[in-house]
């Protein structure tokens, strides 16, 4: 949490945690795992109100965390963003990321953001997402 | 002693002169970002390749394909032919490697060195062989014959460039980085992708 915070501080952007929690039923191909909403942490920072996370889910596919963001522009205006995932594992010791990428949201478009983890330690994703910079 | 005194102090000059002109031109790039800054380039860059590179193996790790009940065993994968269509000197190596890594920490595939269009990738599998019925070698530490194993499939591509002028005295060049995988059993593709990076400068401009 103090990590998260410290992220977003650094940032100006939401930061949003998505955790695979079953335990017994991970690591089969494409199951759907159970979200956590109790980590779904937005701060009301520049983007907040204009950009929102609609909801994410995650799922192993070929042993791999598969993470979903659903997100959406509220606003009347196009955004330039740029969004990461970082993967850890079960001890929550980071096991990669991915480098900020860019997104083009048009004024109130709806988007489906996608990434698989490139290792199968990954058992949670936290995802960001902040102004282009 | 003035001599002395006069060159020390002309090195002195010389060399700090050398060393602040270096490190107002010279800096570290952040890597952290792929495809968010303004491209320096017509020519393919590293963010194209390394971008390029993340969405091609992201592809191939979705793919189900690639999918296999039994979570120990691994794909054999080899390095087929890539071809450069483009007027870049690309080495192919730069895109491949990347995917290489990738798909090794994936715990689904092991990329095999011994096996390579156009010979092995790394010569020292049939070196140590040769050191075979030498006595100075303990022969058990020897590889015998029949433990290699043979690649199940195999990654092959091809980078196109197309240039097409723009009516506003521009250029807008168009890469498209094609990649296939093999069943080597069967010759059937499994998987293929295709990644298109396209830029548009000036058309005085050279694309590489």
């Amino acid at each position: 949490m103090k990590k998260t915070i410290f992220i977003i501080s650094l940032y100006s952007a939401f930061v949003f945690t998505g955790c695979a929690t079953n335990q017994t039923a991970h690591k089969s191909a494409s199951n759907v795992l159970k979200t956590n909403p109790n980590k779904y942490i937005i701060n009301n920072l520049p983007l907040h109100y204009k950009v929102s996370i609609i909801n994410y889910s995650s799922k192993f596919t070929n042993n791999l965390l598969h993470a979903s963001v659903n997100i959406q522009n509220n606003d009347q205006k196009r955004y330039f963003l740029e969004y990461r995932f970082r993967w850890f594992d079960d001890s929550d010791f980071e096991v990669g990321k991915t480098p900020w990428l860019p997104l083009t949201l048009n004024a109130r478009e709806f988007k489906s953001i996608q990434e698989i983890a490139h290792t199968p330690d990954a058992e949670k994703f936290k995802f960001y997402i902040r102004e282009k910079q | 002693m003035k001599k002395t005194l006069l060159s020390l102090t002309l090195s002195a000059l010389i060399f700090s002169g050398c060393a602040t002109s270096y490190n107002q031109t010279a800096r570290y790039i952040d890597k952290e970002k792929l495809g968010t800054s303004t491209p320096v380039t017509l020519g393919l860059d590293y963010e194209d390749l390394e971008r390029a590179s993340l969405k091609l193996v992201n592809s191939m790790l979705k793919s189900k394909a690639f999918s296999l009940n039994n979570p120990n065993k691994r794909y054999v994968l080899m390095i087929s032919d890539f071809i450069n269509d483009t007027t870049q000197r690309i080495d192919i190596d730069q895109l491949i490697k990347k995917i290489r890594i990738a798909l090794l920490n994936s715990g689904r595939f092991i990329i095999t060195t011994a096996v390579r269009a156009g010979g092995a990738e790394d010569m020292a599998s049939y070196q140590v062989r040769k050191l075979r019925k030498i006595d100075e070698f303990n022969q058990k530490t020897i590889a015998k014959k029949g433990e290699m194993i043979a690649p199940d499939l195999s990654l092959s591509g091809k980078i196109i460039q197309r240039v097409t002028p723009l009516s506003n005295k521009e250029q807008r060049v168009d890469y498209y980085i094609q990649m296939s995988i093999t069943d080597l059993k069967t010759g059937l593709a499994l998987w293929e992708g295709e990644e298109v990076i396209s830029k548009a400068g000036d058309s005085k401009a050279a694309p590489w």
